[in-house]
């Protein structure tokens, strides 16, 4: 599983390293507008007459960059919150309990939509900002797992034993309790990843995401839906590559999953 | 007297019940001394232990290391006093080389200036303890249990302390190693003056090394043996902790 | 009963390979009481994991296992669980290998899941030998608040309750006072005449309880012999020495430590710390046969002839 999923994402990663080969994403050749998959436009092109594999494969740049960026940022702060909450307990813990709670009651993409809404009013739409606003609703599983795992990991008795020997809290929590929280920290990072894809995914079909002219995956689909009789390839291409990358993403997690 | 616990006691929760583990235990070690502490299983041995170091805190009593009280433990206190704890398997971080874990207190401590003069430390306690260089660069799940727990022990005595609680320290060690690592643990008092608390079942053992011997059984300290006392005290009547109250001195 | 034939184990480590059980053979009868005892660090946990197949990744194991005719090392990993569940108990010296998170009645009584018995049989007989060992009204713990002596128990009821036929004991009364130690050998005599193989540093149990003795040092069975014999007279030098390092005997070690398992010695792997040893010990001695026990030393080489 392992390698079936390791597999299909490291094909996604080589395919939009070579992205630059197929091209220039936003050079527009109104000649050539709607043509259907050829030797010449092996994905086809969209309404302005732009190659869609040159597309498709820019748009997965975009995409995975986003989302491991993404994933990375909310594991550090979801990690840190987590970590602290499980290990000194007392009112901080109740703290942030409550709020990861409020965060688990609404549903994810709701969440989303609202956070995007609300910063891109207040600081106008960028990439940054869609970033920034996934950010904030995607830690929340991190701090979950993290504050579990510290709790049975303080009890373990070489915690204790660390203590014995004059080792400060801050030490015990960085050098011996997180780096044995990290086997399912990085399952999670994993499956997580492909959420994340998704999340992006939706909100750039939504308009809310990584706006044009950078090329997105939802937000190419959202393009195509117009057309979706006429040229199904303009919406079928970059669907193909979410499914792809999310199912890459979930199999590899899993397989890690059963492994440790 | 060097360190020294006056009416200790601790409880904990278990379930929805609070069990009384210590019920007012006060004893004294002096300097240079072993005494050994002699209980049945469970009968809060290790707690007391954890207790003197401060790692527990009672929850009433009161804790003295050369006459100051203890109330929150500062590094020198935790640079003097060590812990040999019951349980090697679950004492070393899994994730670590035994080396970096016996080297941890001396980095804890900032007492090593460079790598060298660390590994020289390191180096020289794990020959003590009769451990090799290949099991210096082994995870904790490569070593046998004898091994570990010489890992353990030399991790704990290469601060060089002024107090020691070994918590059943030989325990899964064999008899010729167990000698060696007592000898060495004794050669060690004999030059640096460090004293031991010494937790055992072995009563065979207890007599060979003790100053002294406390008996605990259920949460008290029942009693207080000198070393002449214990070699003609018979087995049985310690087994069963049936002790006649020597010499109550607190 | 159970029968193993030029076992070898090793492991691959960044220092080289540590040759851990290096051509060990024994074979233990149905209804004995087999124990080893050795040096720390000889083998003993490797071998009794290489029997039940419990060790990591990085272990070569070969050899043959012979237990009721089947031969263990070549089943498959669905099969040998069963083996593991109803025919050999194996009780780990690691206290570590109990779940942290899972309280210790039930983690007791999940092998007898598994076997299938219905669930008010389980917990009775769960709760009846957490009893005996007096730890019955904590059922309900999590193994980090027990004590050690505790969990050494819980460790012997989880191999104890499936009744097994044929249980292998790492080390089952460390930690253990008199009291305890002698309810252990009590509840391997209830067992009947099931066969059991036992590791211990513990000499006066082992007495108690062994009908044979192997010494196991450097990776190789140094002396098998009847437990009287042993205690009264035993032949290998290494085991003369091991009984003079008991505390009752003057606690005199033998000088110095095991050799390393990476680059181990010729000839005798006790030659460095034998006060007996001759020229001809730089061969390797084979293991000789001397009134009914074996052992592999020089000295009784001319016996022999
Ligand atoms: N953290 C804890 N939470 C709840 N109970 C605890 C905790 N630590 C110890 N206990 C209980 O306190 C009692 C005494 O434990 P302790 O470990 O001190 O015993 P011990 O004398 O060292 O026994 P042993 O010889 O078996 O190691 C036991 O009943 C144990 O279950
Ligand atoms: N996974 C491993 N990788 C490398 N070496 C190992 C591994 N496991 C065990 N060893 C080595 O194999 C040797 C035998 O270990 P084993 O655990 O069998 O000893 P033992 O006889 O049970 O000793 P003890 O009485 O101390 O438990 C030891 O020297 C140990 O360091
Ligand atoms: S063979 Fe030689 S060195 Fe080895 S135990 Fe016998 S006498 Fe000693
Ligand atoms: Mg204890
Ligand atoms: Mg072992």
């Amino acid at each position: 599983m392992v390698f079936t999923g390791g597999g299909i994402i490291l094909c996604i990663l080589i395919l939009s390293c070579l992205a630059p080969i197929a091209g220039d994403p936003c050079s527009v050749n109104m000649d050539e507008r709607l043509s259907p998959p050829s030797f010449k436009h092996p994905f086809g092109t969209d309404q302005l007459g732009r190659d869609m594999l040159s597309r498709v494969l820019h748009g997965g740049r975009v995409s995975l960059i986003v989302a491991i960026t993404i994933s990375l940022l909310s594991m550090v702060v979801g990690c840190f919150v987590g970590a602290v909450s499980g290990y000194f307990g007392g009112v901080v813990d109740d703290v942030i309990g409550r709020i990861v709670d409020v965060f688990m009651s609404i549903p994810e993409i709701v969440l989303n939509i609202a956070m995007v809404g609300v910063f891109c009013a207040v600081y106008g739409v960028s990439t940054f900002i869609v970033i920034f606003a996934v950010v904030f609703t995607n830690w929340v599983g991190y701090a979950r797992l993290m504050r579990g795992m510290v709790l049975s990991l303080k009890e373990r008795e070489f915690v204790l034993c660390a203590k014995a020997i004059g080792a400060g809290e801050w030490y015990i929590l960085f050098r011996h309790i997180i780096p044995n929280a990290a086997g399912p920290l990085i399952v999670l990072a994993t499956l997580n990843i492909g959420n994340v894809i998704m999340t992006i995914a939706s909100l750039g079909f939504l308009g809310l995401g990584i706006q044009p002219p950078i090329p997105e995956w939802g937000q190419i689909l959202n393009s195509g839906k117009n057309y979706i009789t006429t040229a199904p390839w303009i919406s079928f291409f970059p669907g193909l590559f979410i499914a792809l990358s999310v199912l890459g993403f979930n199999i590899l997690g899993e397989g890690l999953n059963a492994e440790s | 007297m060097l360190m020294r616990c006056v009416n200790v006691s601790k409880s904990f929760k278990v379930g929805r019940r609070r069990i009384e583990v210590l019920k007012g235990c006060s004893i004294a070690v002096d300097e240079g001394e072993t005494v050994v502490l002699f209980g049945e299983s469970g009968c809060g041995k290790t707690t007391l232990g954890r207790v003197l170091l401060m790692l527990v805190k009672p929850d009433a009593g009161r804790v003295f290391f050369k006459d100051t009280e203890i109330t929150a433990p500062t590094r020198e206190f935790r640079k003097s006093v060590q812990l040999i704890p019951q349980n090697p398997d679950e004492a070393l971080n899994p994730r670590w080389r035994i080396y970096d874990s016996i080297a941890e207190p001396l980095r804890v401590h900032g007492l090593a200036e460079t790598m060298n003069e660390e590994f020289d430390a390191v180096a020289a306690i794990a020959e003590k303890a009769g451990l090799k260089e290949e099991h210096l660069h082994r995870k904790p799940s490569e070593l046998s249990g004898g091994e570990l727990q010489r890992a353990v022990i030399a991790r704990a005595l290469i601060l060089e302390p002024e107090f020691v609680v070994c918590d059943e320290p030989t325990s899964m060690l064999d008899v010729s190693v167990q000698a060696a690592i007592v000898r060495m643990l004794m050669d060690i008092q004999k030059r640096t003056g460090v004293s031991y608390l010494f937790i055992t079942h072995d009563l065979e053992l207890a007599r060979a090394i003790a100053d002294r011997m406390y008996v605990m059984s259920g949460g008290r300290v029942t009693g207080e043996l000198r070393k002449e006392e214990l070699r003609e005290l018979s087995r049985e009547s310690l087994i069963r902790c049936e002790l006649p109250r020597v010499s109550a001195r607190f | 009963m159970l029968k193993v034939e030029n076992l070898v184990v090793r492991f691959k480590s960044r220092v080289g390979v540590v040759r851990a059980v290096d051509g060990v053979n024994f074979d233990v009868v149905s209804g004995e009481r087999f124990v080893f005892v050795g040096e720390s660090g000889s083998g003993k946990t490797v071998l009794a994991m290489a029997l039940v197949r419990l060790l990591p990744n990085n272990a070569t194991v070969t050899g043959r296992v012979i237990f009721d005719g089947v031969d263990l090392l070549k089943l498959s990993e669905k099969e040998m669980r069963k083996v593991r569940n109803c025919k050999i108990a194996y009780i780990p010296q690691n206290q570590a290998s109990l779940n942290p998170l899972m309280k210790v009645g039930y983690q007791c009584a999940e092998p007898l899941v598994e076997q299938g018995l219905e669930r008010g049989r389980i917990m009775r007989k769960v709760s009846e030998l957490l009893e005996f060992f007096g730890i019955g009204h904590r059922f309900k713990d999590y193994p980090h608040k027990l004590s050690g002596g505790m969990r050494q128990r819980a460790l012997l009821v989880m191999g104890l309750s499936r009744e097994p036929e044929m249980i292998i004991a790492d080390e089952p009364t460390k930690g253990l006072d008199a009291v305890k130690r002698e309810q252990v050998v009590e509840a391997f005599q209830k067992l009947g005449r099931r066969t059991l193989m036992v590791i211990t540093h513990d000499l006066p149990f082992a007495e108690k309880v062994a009908d044979r003795i192997a010494v196991m040092y450097c990776g190789k069975i140094v002396e098998i012999s009847p437990a009287r014999e042993f205690f009264d007279c035993p032949l290998h030098p290494y085991s003369k020495g091991l009984l003079e390092s008991l505390p009752e005997r003057g606690m005199n070690p033998i000088k110095g430590f095991q050799p390393s398992l990476v680059n181990l010695p010729e000839g005798c792997r006790f030659r460095e710390r034998c006060d007996l040893s001759t020229a001809r010990c730089a061969e390797e001695p084979p293991l000789l046969e001397v009134d009914g026990s074996l052992v592999r030393c020089w000295l009784y080489a001319d016996e022999m002839c």
